[in-house]
């Protein structure tokens, strides 16, 4: 059956592709479909993810045969060689990619046969662009930075997005935390004060809002946590240790809060 | 009252102790079984290794600290176990040879109602020919799985620092020493992190650094590999690896399995049957892991050891053996409460337990030769298995035979883990890995067995801070200050 090509922004291009462990009739049928696009798309070679399969099945065009080459993996490597590559997931886009001249290889067949082999040339190219899908990359994370932010505007939606749509790279959070910094400030300038003035209504007025401010930043804090949790629950697989760090930031807060609550009391209303 | 005793005192052995302690109260015993007379915090070997941190700086005596807790402390080495008694003891008795406590070589019998094995693994250096750690077993090669291992490790590498300074070039090789060895991850930080020395010293252009591992791809990692994030862009592990290596000047090879360590030189056989010989001048290469050699015997005195422990040399647990080939592997096969079949009042945990198959899709070479990494079962999971293991055997203690035993599987954990290369505070790159499930579900998540959402890395300075984080963490929670039950596994 000839199925869709994955084309950008399909954010399938990123998934990894699992190893065939059942050599059956379902793997026959993921090779079948890999062919017959293959064929409507007169194309030389094609991963299982490009159709949106994520089982690690490239399939290879050679004189005339489809070739599957299952569980593919490179094990060993000779030399490098920049040349342009293109592919159906970027439309309209070439880069130069460098990759090893020559490579050893270990695959299955459909059959679950294993099979080494060195491989050089134009042959060798073809299946380490087509290894990249099934570790869910495509030549893009092979080409240094500024190539990177150049294919990156020419694409409508950029490749950061597209690569990692789910990470924000400013949490809400932040801004509640900016909210009780801001407050602690006010409270750290009023230490100021006392220094230009001795006025008993003055100082009473500051103890007044020192007081009241540092009330505030509690439930700010409390706020901030809460939101945090949600954040960190809602983006759990944007940073391996945000518990770590809000619980830090808390930390820091709580510390500061106490400084200021000793001045308070000893500075301003003595 | 009862007796629990542990064998081990490493992360999960640890951790056993001090919850079984906290949670049994003075009402019980808890004796510890470990021949080491310090506890060493192993992720930070690596530091000592390059002459970063000093071998104390890893380590604390166990001793005071066993006693704060009320553990018995009985610094030795278990020798076998009878888990039905003997002729003349009718108690379950462990056979213990001390090798400290001024009472080195004296062997006692030790009964017990519960055990824990938590003996972690033997360095399996003889599994290779030559692979040593710079003692009896082989100076070729070094080893940083220990602390003393990773202070002769740094000796060395001065040694060739010092050579190369001198106009010498040398040769290093970083990676496994066996096509059956796991902890790929520190070989990898060991690696990086000898490369920012060299640089730091001013020698890097003197030196070719040249990776060998048992792994089907760089990045594998012993997890199958996983997404990274690197500076707001998404890239697979193993590009992610290549572009490393290629950036900092390091070749690598993969698939291989050392077959032969001699002066200087190294045999080894790669997937496709091939083999070759690579020299160095500095290799640390990390040993497969066995189990520690325990033995097993009847009433009678007859040899159970094949009943208790798989050939391996790991103890049998609640894991189902017989699941054949890689196809027919399930999450379900995974041990969840880590109670020996035959003998109730016996658990293991850590890497003492036996597992029921590797991790990764198993390869060999057309010889048949196995290359491929073996389950991690350090860290993190080490923890909770142990934390889970000592909350069983408190509850069957307390509340009898048939409490429910409390349940920490492999295929329902996550893992953590942080590969930096340099200990700066404020430049080099350090990798925060986490995957979920540790052993993949294939039934839950088709394709490659974990979650996509939890399985994930990032690169940055960040990662430092973490591992440094955590360096001062747990050596806090282990020598059980206040509050370090609050601190995670």
């Amino acid at each position: 059956m000839v199925l869709n090509l994955l084309k950008y922004p399909d954010e399938r291009i990123r998934l990894i592709s699992g190893n065939i462990r059942f050599f059956d009739d379902s793997l026959n049928n993921i090779i079948t479909d890999l062919i017959d696009t293959m064929k409507a798309n007169d194309l030389e070679a094609l991963s299982a993810i490009q159709i949106g399969i994520q089982y690690a099945v490239i399939v290879l065009k050679e004189d005339g045969t489809y070739n599957p080459y299952i569980n593919l993996r490179i094990i060993g490597h000779e030399g490098t060689k920049t040349e342009t590559e293109r592919t159906p997931y970027y439309e309209g886009i070439s880069v130069d990619v460098p990759r090893h001249i020559k490579i050893k290889i270990f695959y299955e067949d459909e059959k679950g046969e294993a099979h080494y082999d060195d491989v050089e040339g134009d042959k060798a190219r073809i299946l380490q662009h087509h290894i990249d899908y099934n570790y869910g990359s495509t030549f893009v994370d092979r080409v240094d930075k500024e190539t990177k932010q150049r294919i990156g505007e020419h694409l409508s939606e950029g490749l950061v997005e597209s690569s990692n749509s789910s990470c924000p790279t400013v949490f809400v959070r932040d801004y509640i935390k900016q909210a009780y910094k801001y407050v602690m400030l006010l409270v750290w300038i009023s230490f100021l004060v006392p220094f230009f003035t001795e006025s008993i209504s003055i100082l009473d007025g500051l103890f007044l809002f020192d007081k009241i401010a540092l009330a505030l930043v509690v439930p700010i804090v409390i706020l901030y946590a809460a939101y945090a949790y949600y954040e960190s629950v809602k983006f759990k697989q944007c940073t391996s240790c945000q518990f770590g760090n809000v619980m830090g930031t808390i930390a820091l807060a709580g510390v500061q809060w106490i400084i200021l609550n000793v001045i308070t009391y000893f500075w301003i209303a003595t | 009252m009862a007796r629990v005793v542990i064998l081990g005192g490493g992360v999960s052995g640890h951790t056993a102790a001090t919850f079984a302690a906290k949670w049994l109260g003075n009402g019980h015993e808890v004796v510890v079984v470990t021949p080491n007379a310090k506890w060493n915090w192993i992720p930070s070997n690596i530091w000592v290794g390059v002459g970063q941190m000093k071998k104390e700086e890893v380590t604390f005596d166990l001793a005071p600290v066993y006693k704060k807790a009320g553990i018995t402390y009985k610094q030795a080495k278990a020798v076998s176990l009878n888990p039905e008694g003997s002729e003349t003891e009718t108690k379950p008795f462990v056979t213990i040879e001390y090798t400290g406590q001024s009472k080195t070589g004296e062997t006692e019998d030790v009964t017990y109602d519960y055990v824990i094995n938590a003996t972690g693994p033997k360095l399996n250096f003889g599994a290779t020919p030559g692979l040593g750690e710079g003692s009896q077993l082989g100076d070729h090669t070094v080893s940083v799985c220990t602390a003393d291992h990773a202070e002769h490790a740094n000796h060395k590498l001065l040694e060739s620092i010092e050579k190369m300074k001198k106009g010498e070039r040398q040769k290093f090789l970083v990676g496994t020493g066996h096509g059956m060895c796991t902890c790929q991850g520190a070989a990898f930080e060991y690696i990086f992190n000898i490369e920012h020395e060299l640089k730091k010293a001013g020698v890097r252009d003197m030196a070719d650094i040249k990776w060998i591992s048992n792994e089907s791809f760089l990045g594998d990692f012993g997890m199958g590999g996983l997404h990274m994030k690197v500076g707001g862009y998404v890239v697979s592990s193993k590009i992610f690896s290549e572009s490393l290596y290629a950036e900092r000047g390091v070749d690598w090879m993969i698939g291989a399995h050392v077959s032969k360590v001699e002066a200087g030189s190294i045999d080894y056989e790669l997937l496709d049957g091939t083999t070759g010989k690579e020299n160095f001048d500095f290799a640390m290469l990390i040993p497969p892991f066995a189990g520690v050699g325990l033995k097993a015997y009847g009433k009678d005195g007859s040899d159970i050891t094949d009943t208790v422990f798989a050939p391996n040399g790991f103890m049998k647990v609640d894991a189902k053996y017989d699941a054949g080939a890689y196809e027919n592997w399930k999450a379900s096969d995974w041990p969840r409460t880590y109670q020996n079949p035959t003998y109730n009042n016996m658990f293991a945990c850590g890497i003492a337990f036996a597992p029921p198959h590797i991790i990764s899709k198993p390869m060999s070479s057309p010889n048949g030769t196995p290359i491929n990494p073996t389950p991690p079962r350090t860290g993190m999971p080490s923890g909770i298995i142990g934390k889970a293991v000592a909350h069983s055997v408190c509850d069957l203690i307390t509340k009898g035979e048939s409490a429910h035993l409390h349940e920490a599987s492999m295929a329902e954990m996550g893992a953590a883990c942080v590969a930096s290369a340099g200990k700066g505070l404020t430049t080099g790159t350090a990798a925060a890995m986490t995957v979920y499930p540790v052993v993949p579900d294939f039934e839950k998540y088709p394709g490659t067995g974990r979650d996509t959402d939890y399985t994930f890395g990032e690169i940055g300075l960040a990662g430092h801070w973490i591992k440094h984080v955590l360096h001062h963490l747990f050596i806090y929670k282990a020598k059980l200050k206040p509050g370090w039950t609050l601190i995670p596994e």
